[in-house]
């Protein structure tokens, strides 16, 4: 049967992808913009081509419902008459179930095909009372279509200018292999180019051996001859160098635009990736009595693909996040003067190398002061410490797996798992996410994002006679200083910079290759990177200036390259290693931890008793651990979570921690975890003490940075203080001070 | 020979020498021989087995010394001053779905050997060679590729 063509069957599914998509955008204009008797007729026409294809694919049922579905846009088209609101929902309902039928694999079998027939009949029976005026029938829940159906695959690689019937199929290996081809083409052509001083210097010899020859008194024939020779092969290699610079001019004019297009190829429009919300704000708006406005701005901005497939997760989690929280009710907005429909705007560009995504909407604004409350309520910030948090400081909290700003959990959101997402998926792709908001005002979230993953503009360095770089936008400054400038405090070098002292680091250290140490009176050259770490100066041997590198990722067998994000081909062919600024700035970090000469070793002028800090949700425990420890002489403070014990780090230093593994808000993993992350405390000695005891239980500890992993019995048996005393000596032992 | 015909079997072996050593690889399992190429080292892995990696067509291999694996000599043991030129050149493999390349001394190049010819009752220490044939006067060692593959993988699982 010609049905079941499996060529046939693709050709039915793209089709209906694409008219399908159709379908949709034109209906949710209607609702938007207004009803447009050209938009019904390119609807009509749509509903006529699923019919054509479906009557190929001998899907009747399908062909049928398209039919009604003609008669519709037709009968619209021709009184200009606004489509009703049920109307359109089960326009929309029935296209969702075409599109989901579009999604198997295969043919439907016999059996499939007799459903399809029944609810084909449902539909056309529905679509059929819109035209006569009938009350329809409620549709039974298996044919109404869900939020879950919407449709977000790309169909394929043509843009909607670009004539929809020509268009082909081509694999991603494919489409890398012509990558690869061109990265190398441009790279022979380097090469090529490379050769042109050769020839103008082998020209110049020539030149010089006519010269010395026409300085040869003699009048022999040889020597005439000679002469005449070189003159010809001076005139015949100055045509040639011509020729030949003009040729490598064109072929690397041709290469870089061929590279160029294959890595356009992998650029995807950002409208790929926002098809579906418009449909997702309609139905979210319905189901919270809302009325917003979607409006998408820079849908043609270029993305690579390998970041549009991710994005549709997060932009899904920030537009429910918007309609959830920040929109306000109909009344609420009347209350506050504002338009009763509320403006949700999507927006993509390109702004210095970077792709920003905003998602911005014009509803309540985020309430720092109730968010500094329930900070507070939470355990999460001490009450002091709250009011001289700014609104950026609190809005990291946002981010945090498991925090929600709701005291209630919805369908949509609140249980607090999403913004983390949001930030996962852009630092997966070495971006990051922002929020600005203004109560009553509106919120802004922002993610910013490398343009495009396979090329990317650097600095190229040398670092102990191999190259690597760093890519343009994680780069603060780079400066060139004299090595009389630094300072050395601690062991550590330091720089002076605009009023703030800096750490100097050699990237040799971060790489681990043989440093040759600081010679007096050399001059430096020194990148200026920031991140969440904080901000470091890295000494590299020396700048190899900007490049476009050709970014190669590593062998999966390489597995995790401390400081490195992937490998690079520059413009002469060598392989360059691109730095993973992020993972660099925490290697600098430990760097400083590991290399800083301790206070202890430094002549003291006040003492005081060694500092722990018990942190355990169980008052018992924590009261337990205090009484034994104070026992033994030393101060003792305690934390009920994570977060408290975090807290209590800024307010006082501690010496030694004992935390438990199990607690609320922030387990011990996680604050153990965080504790490390900051520089001045990644030599805090950490004992976990917990239940949980397996070989994996204390792996896990440890690989969260723990020193020692002990069972709660070590508070019964001695094994807790005998731990402690064995690291810091004697009881009455105290800490200097520097 | 072949049990449904009196047609012996051939086989395609790549050739190449380490040292004093030739050593033969099933064509099946070669993808390329490739000039010298500069070897990139690469940071907090590059050792003396894993010498780094190299650029090839815009991609880049793994590059990995198997001198010590095959002949149980390294590169300066079997390279004294008095011996015979040197034309290395680089091999690249696929054994398991997965790329290697290697640094030879020399590589002969295809060869058809009759499957009559190849001894595999030989005995020897190294059970990465899994048969021995003689060809022009040269004794070859054929290679188990999967065994060989199987063992480069461990040793950079321990470096990885």
């Amino acid at each position: 049967m010609k049905s079941a063509d499996p060529f046939l069957w693709e050709l039915f599914k793209e089709e209906l992808d694409l008219h399908g998509s159709e379908l949709t955008k034109g209906l949710l204009s209607f609702e938007s913009e207004g009803f447009k008797v050209i938009v019904a007729e390119s609807l009509m026409r749509a509903a006529h081509s699923i019919k054509g294809a479906a009557r190929v694919v001998e899907l009747a049922a399908l062909a049928e419902i398209c039919h009604e579905m003609e008669a519709i846009f037709f009968a619209l088209s021709e009184h200009a008459a606004p489509i009703k609101p049920d109307a359109a929902d089960d326009l929309l309902k029935v296209t969702d179930w075409m599109v989901e039928l579009s999604k198997r694999p295969h043919y439907p079998n016999p059996e499939e095909i007799i459903s399809i027939d029944l609810q084909a009949k449902i539909w056309r029976k529905r679509l059929k009372t819109h035209l006569t005026g009938e009350q329809p029938e409620i549709i039974h829940e298996n044919l109404s279509s869900s939020i879950g159906g919407l449709v977000n695959e790309p169909i394929g690689e043509v843009s909607p200018e670009e004539n929809r019937d020509s268009f082909i199929k081509v694999t991603p290996n494919h489409l890398g292999n012509i990558m690869s081809r061109s990265s190398e083409m441009l790279l022979e052509t380097h090469k090529l180019e490379a050769l042109s001083p050769s020839l103008k210097s082998l020209r110049t010899l020539t030149q010089q051996s006519l010269l010395s020859i026409s300085r040869i008194d003699g009048s022999s024939n040889d020597l005439k001859v000679c002469t005449t020779n070189l003159m010809k092969l001076v005139d015949r290699l100055d045509s040639f160098i011509e020729d030949f610079n003009g040729a490598v001019s064109n072929t690397r004019f041709l290469a870089e635009r061929l590279h160029l297009l294959a890595t356009q190829s992998r650029m995807r429009p950002f409208s790929d990736v926002v098809r579906g919300f418009p449909r997702l704000v309609r139905e979210l708006s319905k189901e919270l009595d809302k009325t917003v406005n979607l409006s998408i701005q820079g849908d043609k901005t270029w993305v690579d693909r390998d970041v549009l497939v991710h994005l549709e997760a997060p932009i899904n989690h920030l537009i429910r996040n918007a309609l959830d929280h920040g929109f306000e009710t109909k009344s609420e907005r009347i209350a506050a003067s504002k338009d009763v429909m509320g403006q949700l705007i999507i927006e993509a560009r390109h702004h210095r190398g970077r792709l920003l995504i905003s998602v911005s909407d014009d509803g309540r604004g985020i309430d720092f002061d109730r968010l500094r409350a329930k900070l507070i309520r939470e355990g999460f910030i001490a009450a002091d410490q709250a009011p001289q948090m700014t609104t950026t400081e609190l809005s990291r909290f946002l981010f945090l797996a498991g925090f929600s700003t709701r005291d209630s959990v919805t369908e949509l959101s609140g249980r607090g798992y999403g913004l983390d997402v949001v930030q996962d998926v852009a630092e997966m792709h070495g971006g990051n996410v922002s929020v600005a908001s203004e109560a009553g005002i509106g919120t802004r979230f922002e993610l910013s994002l490398p343009i495009a993953r396979s090329v990317v503009r650097s600095l190229e360095v040398s670092v102990g006679g191999q190259s690597f770089a760093f890519p343009f936008s994680d780069i603060v400054r780079t400066l060139t200083i004299h090595s009389s400038d630094l300072l050395i405090e601690r062991g550590i070098l330091y720089l002076d910079l605009d009023n703030e002292r800096l750490p100097l680091i050699p990237a040799a250290a971060l790489m681990q290759m043989p440093i040759d140490g600081v010679h007096s009176d050399v001059l430096l050259s020194v990148v200026l990177i920031e991140t969440r770490h904080g901000k470091f100066a890295v000494e590299v041997d020396h700048f190899n200036g900007h490049q476009d590198l050709i970014v190669r990722p590593f062998d999966t067998r390489l597995g995790q390259l401390p400081g490195l994000s992937s490998a690079a081909i520059n413009d002469l062919g060598s392989v360059v290693f691109l730095f993973d600024v992020d993972d660099l700035s925490r290697s600098a970090s430990r760097y400083l931890t590991e290399h800083t000469i301790k206070p202890v070793e430094e002549l003291s002028r006040t003492t005081r008793p060694i500092r722990v800090l018990i942190v355990d949700d169980s008052l018992t425990v924590r009261e337990r651990e205090k009484e034994l420890l104070e026992t033994f002489g030393y101060e003792v403070y305690t934390a009920v979570n994570g977060f408290d014990a975090l807290t209590q780090f800024t307010q006082a230093d501690f010496d030694l921690v004992v935390t438990d593994v199990d607690m609320p808000c922030m387990n011990g993993l996680e604050f153990v975890r965080k504790l490390r992350l900051d520089k001045k405390l990644l030599s805090v000695p950490v004992i976990m003490v917990s239940y949980k005891d397996s070989t994996e239980d204390r792996l896990k500890g440890l690989e969260a940075g723990a020193d020692f992993y002990l069972s709660k019995n070590s508070l019964q048996n001695g094994a807790l203080i005998e731990t402690i005393l064995s690291h810091f000596g004697k009881m009455n032992d105290t800490i200097n001070l520097g | 020979m072949n049990q449904f015909s009196s047609e012996p079997v051939h086989h395609r072996i790549m050739m190449f020498r380490l040292g004093e050593q030739w050593f033969g690889i099933p064509s099946i399992f070669c993808v390329e021989t490739l000039p010298r190429l500069p070897i990139t080292k690469v940071p907090f892995k590059s050792d003396a087995f894993f010498l780094g990696v190299i650029l090839n067509h815009a991609d880049l291999y793994l590059c990995i010394e198997v001198r010590q694996l095959l002949t149980g000599c390294n590169s300066a043991e079997s390279h004294p001053q008095h011996l015979r030129h040197v034309f290395p050149r680089l091999l690249l493999i696929k054994v398991l779905g997965e790329l290697w390349v290697f640094e030879v001394d020399e590589v002969s190049g295809l060869q058809t050997i009759e499957d009559l010819c190849i001894n595999a009752d030989f005995t020897n220490e190294n059970d990465l060679l899994s048969a021995q044939f003689e060809l022009d006067g040269r004794q070859v060692f054929l290679i188990d590729a999967i065994k060989l593959a199987n063992t480069m993988k461990a040793r950079f699982n321990e470096i990885c």
